[in-house]
């Protein structure tokens, strides 16, 4: 199917977007990449009469490093992200999660902004964030505001965005020393597919007792948004590590997950594959060997 | 036999530079002057009779002009097989996709508006979409006959009751393979062009151009000269691309505004409307001696031909009885329908139902081997045709090289090391398989092929055929075969477009035959230029022509290397005393093919019978049900290799797209709907999901093929199910007999297989 007729708009300035939304709400739509929006346009899925080109902007492009947090503008791309210095010890979780993220096509398009804002339950970039406890930085001419990404998702498609603002940065803290991660993606094939489970962990150790410190992990495609797995952190952390402990923490995610059966899997198999997948991303950010999960 | 310049030469396709620079202009890319484009209206409802249509607002919209019903079109049922096509939809539609009434626009956006704005008035009828239920008294009829049955295929001999009790072993299942899309990259497309004396000018992706080029004379109430079918470079075919009511549709838009038409499948529009794979279900029961001589196959399938028959009958046909080629039976019973359901139309798919019955044939095999407790491999080298015989159906084997495919692939794949180191997810499975190249039971006219090859003055040679190069390298084959022939180099030779203006009357490109007729026919037609040349040059040299050779481009007395003139002189000289007529030689090739007996099947099909095995190791994930292909030999029977290079590409491509088919490509349909028109959610493997694939060429000369050469096409995928299915029971002791084999249907079978135990 082709494109629908629409304005483009070219603003050259922050101000300029702001004041198209304002003035066109619900019927402007902002373009990043590209490559959610123009899909489901040609799907007839949305039709928004006019797209306000962002791509041209450099106050949403780049990361910065402060002295103890990075800020990420909302049009980084995939691939810069796989690509930056920046991401380093615990915020390489973000780039591991962006190197598994469609083609090398989409990830020269597609951008951090537009994967979070598109909400998709599958969105690779949100478990790990949500285990990097991201912040992302909401704009509009009233001035910005900061919410948890965990706030801002709301559910499939669904955002706390509000109509005239947008999604300037992402805001991540500095991880905790001595992190250790993983971020494992079942799909249908072993590239260029969304998530049927997808998995981010991000775990402290005493090695001296041998025990789980901090414990995060997060779940994408097995809920209306990707979620925290909260009761099955808790399960381990501060607790001795063992792999009978890690069985019945990722028993424990399996069940405190919301599955849907759809064409790509059933409800179950998502469910069973929770368990499988939390299992071995915790023990293969601990160094364990796992079998290949290869997907 | 051997020391050619060309044949057996690894040569890059000639037309590979163009197309991975872009510069190819595929018929989606053509553009004529004042060319509109045209979109189809498709039926929503798997069965519906039509009450009204309503196109006033459609062709109120500016940019349209025409908007055409069935009302337009000659309403004359045709078909390339049974006559229960119509242009448009009349009265009623019988799958969500049929065609219902098409535009022409300046754009193709306008167009699209404009199918929104036509009103059709539905009355939903029930319908039927599996072909069990189907085929029940008291199913929906989709055509006005009695039954929804197309047509039922039987074939009997020996004593199959007596054989199966005296069969050692007895193995039977139940197999269903499911409808997969032939996923070439360019969609369905045409250009249409009705010049003023209402000529019509097809501009195609076919690979039957002179079988469409009749077939669209019926449908449109022409005769035969007022239809030209040329057909330009295209993306891919796999079977799907004969004939298809996008190309009419277009026909009569350009009668109406006389206008060029492009018409253009999206690729929703081609998963709704194209034509996949006949899914089938298998029903088959066979049985061996203790010594592991198989005796008796007794099998029963239902193929779903969807709301048109196209080419299911043939499909389904080939599927219950080509195998018999393979192995030798003694007995045989066979029983197979093909079904009108109301989903899309069913149709070739590489393999023609060869393939979905190897699959349930190989699958087979390894069971019965289990319980003889011998090597799988060791059964096929037993069972298998040699050079020399004649098999059940009469089919003369030429040549087979079926026993060396599999003991390279098992030599190749570390077979016996591997079957022994047994280790629960891991697993190695074989299959084999046979085909035709070129199958006389589906060219029901005649069998041959034909060729011209027209030199001009300044030397060039223009070859011209009647087949239909879809990319899987058939014009560079043939350039290889006339540059031999004519000892020259390729740089020389261009192989015209498909022109039915121009080329010989082809069969086209189906049943693997491509290589082996075209290439036999522009072979006669080199030959014959290759004889006036001699004349010309015998003259100069005042010698007999057969005191000449053609080699290094120059023609030279045999023995004395002194006495010779360039090819491109001696062409100049030739045409200048001619006139200025070219060099034109035509040539064909008839195989002593024969009808099969219509009730007995018997006759001897093709001219060349091709034989393959391949090997695939996997690795099955027990937690995810994952499987990993992690290793691929395929050795192939293809007599002697024109070009090996281009073999390697068709085993690979065949190999994928088995892999694919076995493991993970499924149409979902939903009450006749496609619910993953799209490769989002059409899953195929990408290059992560291959592993390397090993191949071995094992060249038997063949007596009838051009320098011995036999088909690849189709051979190249019909053993890959099974070879993977195989490995997987080898894995984890599992026997998959539905495809595709997906994570879940192994997870589940595993669990079931735990609590069982
Ligand atoms: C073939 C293919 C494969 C894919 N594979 C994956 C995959 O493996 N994993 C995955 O997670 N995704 C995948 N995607 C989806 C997509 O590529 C990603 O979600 C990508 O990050 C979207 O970014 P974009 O810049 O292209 O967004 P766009 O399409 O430009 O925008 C998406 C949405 O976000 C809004 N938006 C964008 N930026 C802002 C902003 N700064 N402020 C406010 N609103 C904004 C847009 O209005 C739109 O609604 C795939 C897509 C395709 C086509």
């Amino acid at each position: 199917m082709r494109l629908k007729p629409f304005e483009f708009l070219n603003p050259s300035s922050l101000e300029d977007v702001f004041e198209l939304l304002v003035r066109y709400g619900n019927e402007a739509k902002c373009l990043a990449g590209g490559t959610d929006l123009l899909v489901q346009m040609k799907q007839r899925r949305i039709l928004p009469k006019r797209l306000i080109n962002l791509l041209p902007l450099s106050e949403l492009k780049g990361i910065h490093k402060a002295e103890d947090s990075l800020r990420i503008g909302a049009l980084t791309r995939h691939v810069d992200l796989e690509r930056s210095a920046f991401l380093e010890k615990g915020w390489n979780l973000l780039a591991l999660a962006a190197t598994k993220i469609g083609s090398p096509q989409i990830r020269h398009l597609g951008t951090i902004g537009g994967n979070l804002c598109n909400a998709s339950p599958s969105a690779d970039t949100a478990p790990p964030l949500l285990v990097l406890h991201a912040t992302v930085c909401l704009s509009s001419l009233k001035g910005n505001r900061q919410i948890p990404l965990e706030a801002f998702l709301t559910g499939p498609g669904q955002t706390g965005l509000r109509e005239d603002e947008i999604l300037k940065e992402v805001i991540l803290p500095k991880p905790p020393e001595g992190s250790l991660f993983t971020y494992l993606k079942l799909g249908r094939r072993k590239s260029m597919d969304l998530a049927l489970v997808s998995v981010a962990v991000l775990v402290t150790i005493n090695p001296e007792r041998k025990t789980f410190e901090q414990v995060r992990l997060a779940l994408g495609s097995v809920a209306p948004t990707p979620i925290r797995a909260r009761a099955a952190e808790k399960q381990l952390g501060g607790n001795l590590i063992g792999e009978e402990a890690i069985r019945e923490a990722a028993e424990t995610a399996a069940q405190e997950c919301q599955p849907m059966t759809d064409l790509r899997a059933t409800a179950e198999y998502r469910r069973e594959m929770v368990k499988v997948l939390v299992e071995r991303a915790v023990k293969q950010s601990l160094g364990f060997p796992i079998p290949p999960t290869g997907i | 036999m051997g020391n050619y310049s060309m044949i057996g030469h690894s040569v890059p396709q000639i037309d590979a530079r163009d197309k991975v620079r872009g510069m190819t202009e595929f018929v989606s890319d053509l553009q004529l002057p004042g060319m509109l484009y045209g979109k189809i209206l498709r039926s929503s409802y798997p069965h519906a009779r039509i009450l009204h249509i309503d196109s006033s607002k459609a062709r109120r919209l500016k940019g349209v002009k025409a908007v055409v019903t069935a009302e337009d079109t000659p309403r004359v049922p045709f078909g390339p097989r049974t006559e229960d096509w119509t242009i448009l939809a009349v009265d009623k539609v019988r799958f969500v996709g049929d065609e219902v009434a098409a535009v022409a626009a300046v754009d193709e956006e306008t167009a699209e508006e404009a199918l929104d704005l036509i009103r059709v008035e539905y009355e939903e009828l029930p319908a039927v979409f599996d072909p069990i239920e189907a085929m029940q008294p008291g199913a929906p009829l989709i055509h006005g006959k009695e039954r929804n049955i197309v047509s039922e295929f039987q074939l009997n001999k020996g004593d199959i009751e007596r054989a199966f009790q005296e069969c050692a072993v007895v193995y039977s299942a139940h197999y269903f393979t499911n409808q997969v899309y032939q996923a070439y990259l360019e969609p369905m497309a045409c250009v249409v062009q009705c010049d003023p004396s209402g000529r019509l000018t097809f501009y195609l992706a076919t690979q039957i151009p002179s079988m469409t080029r009749i077939t669209y004379a019926k449908a449109l109430g022409l005769p035969l000269e007022k239809i030209r079918v040329v057909v330009p470079p295209y993306g891919g075919a796999f079977g799907a691309k004969m004939e298809t009511n996008l190309h009419l549709a277009g026909a009569i838009l350009s009668q109406k505004t006389q206008k060029p038409v492009r018409m253009v499948n999206n690729r929703e529009e081609d998963f709704m409307a194209g034509n996949p794979r006949v899914p089938m279900y298998i029903d088959l029961k066979v049985g061996a001696s203790q010594q592991g001589k198989l005796i008796a196959k007794e099998v029963k399938i239902i193929g779903a031909s969807g709301a048109r028959a196209v080419y299911s009958m043939a499909i389904v046909a080939t599927a219950c009885y080509r195998v018999d080629s393979l192995y030798r039976f003694e007995h045989l019973r066979t029983e197979g329908v093909t079904v009108y359901t109301n989903t899309v139309p069913t149709s070739c798919f590489r393999g023609f139902g060869n393939a979905q019955m190897t699959f349930a044939l190989e699958s087979t095999l390894d069971m019965i081997a289990e319980a003889l407790k011998m090597d799988p491999a060791e059964l096929r080298i037993k069972n298998g045709l040699k050079t020399g015989e004649v098999s059940i159906h009469g089919w003369q084997i030429g040549s087979s090289g079926l026993e060396e495919c599999v003991q390279k692939a098992v030599e190749a794949s570390g077979w016996k090391r591997k079957r022994e180191e047994k280790r629960f997810g891991h697993g190695i499975g074989l299959a084999c398989c046979n085909h035709v190249s070129g199958n006389r039971a589906f060219s029901r006219e005649f069998d041959g092929g034909a060729g011209i090859v027209r030199i001009g003055r300044e030397g060039k040679v223009l070859v011209y055929h009647g087949e239909s190069d879809m990319g899987q390298g058939q014009k560079t084959v043939f350039a290889q075969i006339v540059a031999e022939e004519l000892g020259v180099g390729l740089d020389r030779i261009e192989v015209a477009q498909v022109d039915t203006d121009l080329s010989p009357f082809g069969m086209g490109s189906f049943a693997t035959r491509g290589t082996v007729f075209g290439g036999n026919g522009v072979k006669a037609a080199a030959r014959h230029a290759k004889e006036q040349l001699c004349e010309i040059a015998a003259e100069l040299f005042e010698t007999v022509p057969s005191q000449l050779e053609l080699r290094e481009g120059k023609i030279s007395v045999i023995g004395e290397p002194e006495r010779s003139l360039s090819f491109e002189k001696v062409v100049e000289i030739g045409v200048l005393r001619r006139g200025g007529a070219p060099i034109v030689g035509t040539g064909f090739w008839v195989p002593d093919t024969v009808l099969p007996d219509p009730i007995t099947k018997y006759g001897n099909i093709s001219p060349a019978y091709p034989f393959a095995c391949q090997i695939a190791e996997v690795e099955v994930d027990t937690e995810t049900g994952h499987v990993t292909v992690l290793q691929y030999t395929a050795a192939h029977d293809v007599g002697k290799a024109v070009n090996p290079m281009a073999i390697e590409g068709q085993i690979e491509g065949g190999v994928v797209q088995g892999i694919g088919w076995a493991l993970m490509e499924n149409m979902v349909v939903e009450k006749g709907k496609v619910l993953n028109p799209d490769f989002r959610d059409y899953v195929m493997p990408g290059p992560l999901d291959i592993p390397p694939i090993h191949s071995f060429l094992v060249e038997p000369v063949d007596p009838n093929g051009p320098f011995g050469a036999k088909g690849i096409g189709e051979p190249a995928l019909n053993p890959s199910t099974a070879a993977v299915a195989n490995a997987i029971y080898d894995a984890i002791g599992i026997r998959f007999t539905e495809l595709p084999i997906t994570p879940e249907k192994i997870l589940r079978a595993l669990k079931d297989h735990q609590k069982n135990k």
